[in-house]
């Protein structure tokens, strides 16, 4: 597929062009011979890593435990008390931290989960609606 | 030592409060209040100990307020320098990518510039609420 990008030829010196489609050639033989071969990677398509930017956004209020004030996600921080739109791969990945900060704090104070996570739903809900999505969503806030 | 209590008087209400100062150190105060004491006695007592044991609490608490601070303050101003990055970086993709016309984000990149301020503002929450808790327990220590 031709890329839609506009290439400056004029740049290009006439030997480093010469070179290059030498090079591309090149690769070329070597992805038909491994082709040939069976071992070609090149074909097989690339699978993006799980935290990929992919996929619809999500809204996600970060709350944590007491001890945590922020998660960092592939160098991004996100902190507490605040509603992130994520894709849906780290919305999970932040749910997932949220759920377990709660219940190492369930565990020190010597809690069973369903009777710490309802007095944290007393302690404090919001109600979150989103317009645009067309969604509502109970959440708890600190 | 002989005891030169008056026989038939009514014995003192005595009380003792732990109280933990950081994770090192824990302070035990004992006093006491005549056994007719009044409600107002008792508690006027007992705020006097908890003053003092707060006030020691206090010269510790500031202590890590302000490293925290300092903290809050480096991460604040690396996170600004972040969100300048980035903005950089998407200026300067879309002057290599040929594109003609406005330079604008794409909406990945407007979310994702959305989300670095909402980072901005929540260290800058703490930064403030640091401050005021280290100025009330200053003046509480003096």
């Amino acid at each position: 597929m031709a890329s839609s990008r506009r290439i400056d030829r004029s740049k290009v010196p006439p030997e480093m062009l010469a070179k290059a489609r030498e090079q591309a050639l090149l690769k070329q033989a070597r992805i038909m011979a491994e082709q040939e071969l069976g071992i070609s990677s090149e074909d097989v398509p690339v699978q993006k890593g799980p935290l990929s930017d992919e996929g619809d956004l999500e809204s996600v209020y970060i709350n944590f435990a007491d001890y945590i004030d922020r998660i960092t996600l592939d160098g991004v921080t996100y902190m507490h008390g605040r509603t992130y739109e994520l894709p849906k791969a780290k919305a999970d990945v932040v749910r997932e931290q949220m759920a377990r900060s709660w219940r190492h704090q369930a565990e020190i104070e010597g809690k069973d989960n369903p009777t710490f996570y309802l007095e944290q739903q007393q302690r404090n809900t919001a109600i979150r609606l989103s317009p645009k999505k067309g969604t509502a969503r109970v959440q708890l806030a600190s | 030592m002989p005891d030169d209590t008056p026989a038939g008087t009514a014995p003192a209400l005595g009380f003792s409060i732990t109280f933990n100062i950081h994770d090192r150190s824990q302070i035990v105060a004992q006093s006491f209040v005549p056994f007719e004491a009044t409600d107002d006695d008792i508690d006027k007592a007992l705020d006097k100990v908890m003053r003092a044991l707060d006030r020691q609490a206090a010269k510790y608490q500031v202590k890590d307020l302000r490293k925290k601070l300092e903290f809050e303050e480096i991460a604040l101003k690396n996170q600004v320098e972040k969100v300048a990055d980035f903005q950089n970086a998407a200026a300067a993709e879309h002057a290599s990518s040929g594109r003609r016309g406005e330079f604008k984000l794409n909406k990945q990149q407007e979310v994702g510039l959305e989300n670095h301020r909402k980072t901005i503002e929540g260290m800058k929450y703490n930064v403030e609420r640091y401050r005021v808790n280290i100025a009330e327990l200053e003046a509480m220590i003096r």
